[in-house]
């Protein structure tokens, strides 16, 4: 086969490419051996990747954070299913509401840093303290002021004001199966009012629902595009800069707490102690703020970026008599309320 | 003459490429996942009506974006097929954008056209002379088919354009000479010869409209599909059995119009004379309808796009233009930090080198597919159909099952470049593959036949024959492979570490630290390279086709 000129030049040109796209990524390639290995859901990256930023800056030490794209739930199947043989050293992002599956599933150690002296015993939420507090925020009604004054609407204040005719094909509130704030909304939905009157409550609300975003992003978009006016968001969400006159009366609000715990045969054992111990310090706790949307659990931490963000006025926790139960709510949301 | 045992070795070295293929890209990783299974659930499920009518959706809805890309793919890929005129290739090129930008990035640009506040229904408001909302198609299943029109009505253009162009010059001459009318030609010499063409873009739009997740996501509202459920339920047994599910219907159609393809159309000895084109002067009332079509199908591709490239630049939520402009989000990109010291130039230089190894890598496994492959009847059916299935699997647990199984298990990979390049591979080839498939079946056997007689090795027809005569296939295959490896979500979202990260990661890293102004910069930059690499490939296209 006899190549032009310019054929020629193609094949040298791309070979050469080639190999100095190789040796980019080989001199790029980081060092991951005798890796601090953490898990956490994909929805506290931002916050995750900022403390480990700083601990692999304070201790010389490699990490990393894995979420497998995952849910919260998800990441904590994930470590139950690799019992006897984790992957992880440390769990991030545990939520309350299912913290008993994964202590039960028996894949956590204890451990109790001095840090936590300095954490007040009401946020300690587990008992068994496998698993420990980390940070917090809050779940409210928020509406787009604009909108609902340009239709003459009232104000929503409380969970059932939501069902109230007028809002009709105005009302989000987030995918449970895909966002922390959807389960948020559904626990604190079915917290409240109990199972069963809860998914009652949910699909008399549903035809008022225009759509369940998959999240914080597709949320933002509708209400920046004026689809959607009223529904679930975390607290920090109002007033944000990118969608104008993001309101809530802050009357009542779920309170999503998630913890982190070392997990039970940990390769680096002492490493995931030291990591702990920085996340639950003065130090740690004030990243906790400024690179996310919760809040420190130690009070010697300073949140003043989240300053301006409203905190309701009833506070509403997972109501523990029904833990236990999040997955088959999640297939019942998805069955019954969405997909009828 | 060839012994029975030579025989049954070149028969097996005939699949081995494929197997060993498909057997490290996708059995291993999948038995990973699959491993949970459970026979009676799996059974249970087919009988669940929440299933049931899950299947049926997606069906629908596959269906019903399958017909529509394709149909309206006819007339565009007709016109680039047969019109010339200077920079067409460009153009052509450009019309794909909308399939190879991160999904996230189009479906913003169609919630900013489609929405109530959005340019249709500005423009509908403006025609019924109202101020209400005029059409509400936003967050269903009707918009969800018209993003996947968006995506795969220029992936299915491109794929019938290699049919139209490569009709025998000789065949319309002579039917012309005949006296045929241009419903006969058409029949006669057209359909039939572009039958594998609609084959190959009928299985690719539908498998990729079937396994369909971000779309239904982020603008389908409550409308769901099979993938949904299997991403939702991914950590649990009925995943996989869902996953399954999938897979065995994805496959039941693509082996059905496989079938029927190899049924109709008949492989023939292709002259060599390629299709005159017709010089774009000349003006019937037809070629001008034709052309006002394209132009209109052109503008409803690109304006997504734009509305997404216009957005980086303005201050303030966009309808059409913006109004006021702001470079802030891409300055604040050199500042951003990703991950552990990971700058904005690692990521770009990152991604780019990923891309262009993987898209190598992925030409040279699809050309080494086909080669052997694609040697007899036999070994093209299964390697077509075999080729089909990864189409169909979940990426999500695909990428779960490579994690686990390279990254993790026996190559601890994790951490590592070569595991996106090992991702990107597994995606690109069956669809570049497909492409190449195309091509290649206007071969002839009897070409084949005829070089083995005079003596010619496989490789050597390969490297005198066969490589020539696809070199303009391998060409944009390589462009369809960097394009689609620059934007690549799902793998790269499983595989980043914070010390290695592609740029869409780094767009969800932006969203997750809610910077949206950069956020949105950085997804305009992502749009700009595929668009670089569209506009940069009809040169070295140029070059294959006069190599041939």
């Amino acid at each position: 086969m006899k190549l032009g000129g310019k054929s020629a030049m193609a094949l040298s040109i791309a070979a050469v490419l080639f190999v100095a796209s190789v040796v980019f990524l080989v001199f790029r390639q980081p060092e991951l051996e005798n890796t601090l290995i953490v898990y956490g859901p994909r929805g506290i990256k931002g916050m995750a990747t900022a403390l480990l930023q700083e601990f692999q800056k304070k201790y010389n030490v490699t990490a990393t954070f894995i979420d497998y794209d995952m849910g919260s739930i998800e990441i904590a199947d994930k470590l139950i299913s690799e019992k006897g043989n984790p992957i992880a050293d440390v769990i991030m992002g545990v939520p309350e509401f299912y913290a008993k599956q994964v202590i039960d599933a028996d894949v956590l150690d204890i451990y109790l840093p001095p840090e936590l002296g300095a954490i007040p015993v009401s946020e300690v939420w587990d008992s068994t303290r496998h698993i420990l507090p980390m940070d917090k925020g809050y779940v409210l009604i928020t509406y787009n002021e604009t909108i609902l004054s340009q239709r003459g609407l009232p104000i929503p204040h409380t969970l059932d004001d939501l069902t109230n005719e007028q809002y009709r094909g105005l009302v989000f509130y987030q995918d449970p199966s895909t966002s922390g704030t959807g389960l948020s909304f559904l626990l604190w939905v079915l917290s409240t009012k109990g199972t069963e009157n809860g998914f009652a409550f949910l699909k008399q609300l549903e035809p008022s629902v225009k759509l369940h975003p998959s999240g914080w992003t597709s949320s933002i978009f509708a209400l920046q595009r004026g689809e959607v006016a009223i529904g679930s968001m975390f607290n920090t969400d109002v007033e944000y800069v990118d969608v104008p006159k993001l309101e809530s009366a802050a009357v009542e609000g779920f309170v999503y707490r998630e913890g982190i715990a070392l997990v039970k045969g940990a390769e680096h054992r002492e490493i995931a102690k030291k990591f702990i111990e920085f996340v639950l310090s003065i130090e740690g706790q004030s990243i906790v703020a400024p690179a996310g949307y919760m809040y420190p659990v130690n009070p010697g931490a300073s949140f003043s970026s989240l300053a301006q963000a409203p905190i309701p006025q009833v506070q509403v926790t997972f109501n523990s008599s029904i833990a236990g139960n999040v997955v088959e709510w999640l297939d019942r949301w998805r069955r019954e309320v969405k997909g009828a | 003459m060839a012994t029975r045992g030579q025989r049954r070795l070149a028969h097996v070295l005939d699949y081995l490429p494929l197997l060993s293929f498909a057997l490290f890209f996708y059995a291993i990783p999948i038995c990973y996942v699959l491993a949970s299974i459970n026979i009676q659930e799996l059974a249970g499920l087919l009988n669940d009506p929440y299933v049931l009518r899950l299947i049926w959706n997606t069906t629908v809805q596959a269906v019903a974006s399958t017909i529509p890309s394709i149909v309206l793919a006819i007339p565009v890929a007709y016109f680039f097929a047969n019109y010339a005129f200077k920079g067409s290739k460009i153009v052509r090129n450009l019309l794909l954008t909308p399939f190879f930008v991160p999904a996230f990035a189009v479906t913003e640009g169609m919630i900013i056209m489609l929405g109530e506040t959005g340019l249709v229904n500005q423009f509908l408001e403006f025609i019924a002379g109202t101020r209400q909302p005029v059409v509400d198609v936003l967050y269903s299943m009707t918009a969800v088919i018209m993003t996947h029109v968006i995506y795969y009505l220029p992936l299915a253009m491109l794929i019938l354009e290699q049919g139209f162009s490569t009709v025998d010059q000789d065949q319309l001459d002579a039917a012309h000479v005949s006296g045929a009318d241009w419903l006969t030609t058409l029949r006669v010499v057209h359909l039939s010869h572009m039958i594998p063409f609609f084959a190959a873009s009928a299985i690719l739009v539908f498998a990729f409209s079937f396994i369909t997740y971000s779309t239904p996501i982020l603008i389908g509202g409550k409308f769901t599909t099979l993938e949904v459920e299997i991403y939702s339920t991914r950590t649990r047994s009925i995943s996989s059995s869902l996953a399954i599910i999938q897979l065995a219907l994805t496959l039941a159609i693509s082996m059905l119009v496989i079938a029927f393809r190899d049924r109709t159309y008949k492989s023939g000895v292709w002259s060599g004379r390629p299709l005159s084109r017709e010089d774009n002067r000349s003006h019937t009332l037809g070629r001008t309808a034709l052309l006002v079509y394209c132009i209109l199908v052109a503008v409803i591709e690109l304006t997504p796009v734009y509305l997404v490239l216009i957005q980086s630049v303005s201050a303030s939520a966009v309808v059409l233009f913006p109004t006021s402009l702001s470079l802030e989000g891409f300055f604040a990109l050199f500042a951003q930090k990703f991950g552990f010291g990971v700058g904005f130039v690692d990521v770009l230089l990152t991604s780019l080198s990923v891309a262009f190894v993987a898209s190598l890598c992925s030409v040279l496994f699809s050309v080494l597919i086909a080669w052997r492959g694609l040697q007899s009847k036999r070994a093209r059916e299964s390697t077509s159909a075999l080729l089909g299935l990864p189409l169909s699997i979940s990426r999500s647990s695909l990428a779960l099952g490579m994690m686990l199984s390279y990254g993790f298990g026996v190559l601890q990979l994790y951490g590592s470049w070569i595991l996106f390049v090992l991702g990107d591979i597994a995606l690109i080839v069956p669809l570049i593959f497909r492409v190449i498939e195309a091509s290649w079946l206007r071969i002839g056997s009897e070409v084949r036949e005829a070089a083995s007689t005079f003596g010619a090795s496989d490789l050597y027809r390969l490297l005198r024959i066969e490589l020539p005569f696809i070199a303009p296939a391998v060409a944009s295959s390589f462009m369809l492979a960097f394009s689609s490896s620059i934007s690549e979500f799902t793998f790269a979202n499983f595989f980043s570490t914070l010390n290695l990260m592609t740029a869409p990661i780094s767009v969800a890293t932006l969203l997750d630290l809610r910077k949206f102004g950069p956020a949105a910069s950085l997804n305009a930059i992502i749009v700009l390279i595929v668009v670089a690499a569209e506009v940069t490939s009809p040169a070295v296209t140029q070059e294959a086709l006069r190599v041939m």
